[in-house]
């Protein structure tokens, strides 16, 4: 019998309905700008109309954001209150629309109709910059992200950039500057320990999150998010959070195996130094495993969640930075807080979870499942072929990174619920002395290891 | 064009949307949705920063302890590592192609002399660990100096 059941079924209900409907937008959206009206305007115009299809589709990634984002936010806030009445045993929203299912929209409303005050003494222009520049990063440092989670999709390919990590990492350091800034010029003394206590843990925690993510990229060989997402196709075997592609050389091997041919020389290529190889193959395994545990808990701190949400503690400084902030202000910050959740949470579906890889590898699934020839069906209907109303060569891969992508937004929400929060000196002390050596000895241990094997990279 | 000139012009477009999405959404509801919905009419007593109620004793930008200088500090090391790390992962594969030629490394892979090329191929982690060595050793003096402690105490 599982305890509070009731809310339970509520909280699947509510994902599966909340689910469908945005997507289900996003999707009408993309169609109708991306796809649709583009074709509308060619079977009316012919050629004169290129260049707005092309300024049509280049557009459209850009509104897929600006609808995704609100909607998403909502969705988030509301499977989290649901989830945290789940583990306290306790009623979850219930008031507003049908099992309180629309209650944050009732926020949002009411965080929008709410009067705007800016308090004697701040500096108005900063109070005012600096919810936009909290909000900016986690907007244009997601945009190559995009490309990767819908799987280099036609409408989203141009925003992937060959720099990509570095890109991300640079833009992921951005909001602790918009952070200090709001404590700063609040003209309040919470505010100002908020902030200044964002700057240090963010800081500390960006050195573990920046290697986490390094020794990924140096056994893919590249910092390309979309070839990085490409790479780990072929089952979770592929996958970078099982060593990072070392146990690529065994995928292929089962592969050889229920193929039945060359399964002796499948492993010879994949480790070519014989028992070394097989050594580094399982030092890599456990390290890049830490390297993932890293990750989530140093993005964690990044992203000011609890445990690590000591710019906001409620008990100590009332709200931390955000204190004078209301209405709209505060809703951006709000607004973006749930973005950056969202945005980390891809950023480990596309690095160390396989992107939107089917967890069953294809030999599998191609002789056992009729997945293969479903979709070539699929591939034949009119809307598809005539109407372009999905691309079947990426509907898997939509599904597993949604599922992936909530999977570890659940996943924050269970550690919000489950863990206290952490004091300021054992913030740091776990920080510097904890996690940065750790992090170093994994990256020296990859970078040795990885010459023994050859990875799909 | 150089295609770097393009990645730059393409992440300046990045930025600009990125700020203009939050800062127009904002300008938007704050002022057009307030004008025509909201509610402002601020007074002495409502725009006082907030002090649990109490009028605030003094000026809010008070002093700050000096230990968030030291992390800082200790950041900037780390994060220029990184910046130096991320150019040599992306050569280092290259390096035994470079010292040999490619076509003699792909072809010593083919005839099982793989062994041969171990000592090439650990020149770049040998290198990057010298690098990673001497910024440890500026760690581990940190934390011996008590730079770590948060609470000295």
């Amino acid at each position: 019998m599982i305890p509070n059941g009731a809310e339970v079924f509520k909280l699947s209900r509510l994902s599966i309905a909340w689910l469908s409907i945005i997507f289900g937008i996003v999707w009408a959206v993309c169609w109708s700008i991306g796809v649709g009206l583009p074709m509308l305007l060619e079977g009316q115009f012919g050629e004169r109309v290129t260049l707005i299809n092309e300024i049509l589709k280049a557009v459209t990634p850009i509104v897929a954001i600006l609808v995704f984002i609100p909607i998403n936010a909502m969705f988030m806030v509301l499977i989290e209150r649901r989830a945290l009445a789940i583990f306290t045993v306790r009623k979850g929203p219930n008031r507003v629309g049908p099992d309180g299912n629309l209650q944050t929209m009732a926020d949002a409303v009411k965080l929008l109709l709410k009067e705007d005050i800016t308090p004697t003494g701040a500096d108005a222009f900063m109070f005012t910059l600096a919810p936009i520049l909290f909000f900016a990063p986690s907007i244009f440092g997601s945009l190559p992200l995009l490309a990767a989670v819908t799987n280099n999709h036609d409408l989203f390919k141009i925003l992937n950039l060959p720099t990509g990590i570095f890109y991300i990492l640079a833009s992921a350091s951005l909001p602790v500057v918009a952070l200090v800034m709001a404590g700063w010029s609040s003209n309040n003394k919470y505010s100002l320990v908020g902030g200044l206590r964002s700057a240090a843990q963010a800081i500390s925690y960006e050195i573990p999150l920046v290697f986490s993510l390094i020794t990924v990229c140096l056994m893919a060989g590249t910092l390309d998010v979309v070839k990085i997402a490409q790479q780990q196709a072929g089952g979770i075997l592929n996958w970078n959070i099982l060593g990072g592609g070392a146990l690529a050389g065994l995928n292929q091997f089962f592969a050889a195996i229920i193929s039945g041919q060359g399964a002796d020389k499948a492993l010879a290529a994949f480790y070519p130094y014989g028992g070394l190889s097989y050594v580094a193959a399982l030092v890599l395994v456990p390290c890049v495993f830490m390297s993932f545990c890293l990750y989530l808990t140093s993005a964690c701190a990044e992203i000011n969640r609890i445990p690590f949400d000591l710019p906001e503690a409620e008990s100590e400084l009332v709200s931390g930075y955000n204190t004078e902030y209301s209405g709209i202000k505060f809703a951006i910050f709000f607004l973006a807080e749930f973005t950056n959740l969202f945005v980390v949470a891809s950023i480990t579906t596309v690095m160390f979870l396989g992107g939107g890889d089917n967890p069953i590898p294809p030999y599998l699934l191609d002789k056992f499942t009729p997945f293969p020839q479903m979709i070539a069906a699929l591939r034949e209907t009119p809307l598809v072929k005539d109407l372009h109303l999905i691309n079947p060569e990426t509907l898997f891969a939509t599904f597993w990174v949604i599922a992936k992508v909530y999977s570890l937004v659940f996943f924050a929400i269970l550690i919000r619920g489950t863990l206290p929060r952490f004091r300021i000196d054992q913030l740091m002390n776990f920080g510097w002395k904890r996690l940065i050596p750790l992090s170093l000895i994994i990256f020296v241990l990859v970078v040795f290891a990885r010459g023994f094997v050859i990875s799909h990279g | 064009m150089d295609p770097s000139y393009l990645q730059l012009a393409q992440i300046v477009v990045f930025v600009i949307v990125g700020f203009a999405l939050p800062a127009l959404g904002m300008v938007l509801l704050a002022w057009v949705l307030q004008l025509a919905l909201g509610y402002h009419r601020p007074n002495r007593l409502k725009n006082q920063p907030y002090e649990c109620g109490m009028r605030p004793l003094q000026e809010a930008l008070v002093q700050f302890d000096v230990r968030y200088y030291l992390y800082a500090l200790l950041f900037i090391l780390f994060d220029i590592e990184v910046i130096f790390i991320i150019p040599w992962l992306l050569a280092t594969d290259n390096l035994p192609n470079l010292l040999l030629g490619a076509d003699t490394v792909k072809s010593m892979m083919a005839n099982g002399k793989a062994m041969e090329l171990i000592g090439y191929k650990m020149i770049g982690p040998i290198e990057i660990s010298i690098f990673l060595t001497i910024l440890v050793v500026g760690l581990v003096y940190a934390w011996k100096k008590g730079a770590l402690e948060w609470d000295k105490n």
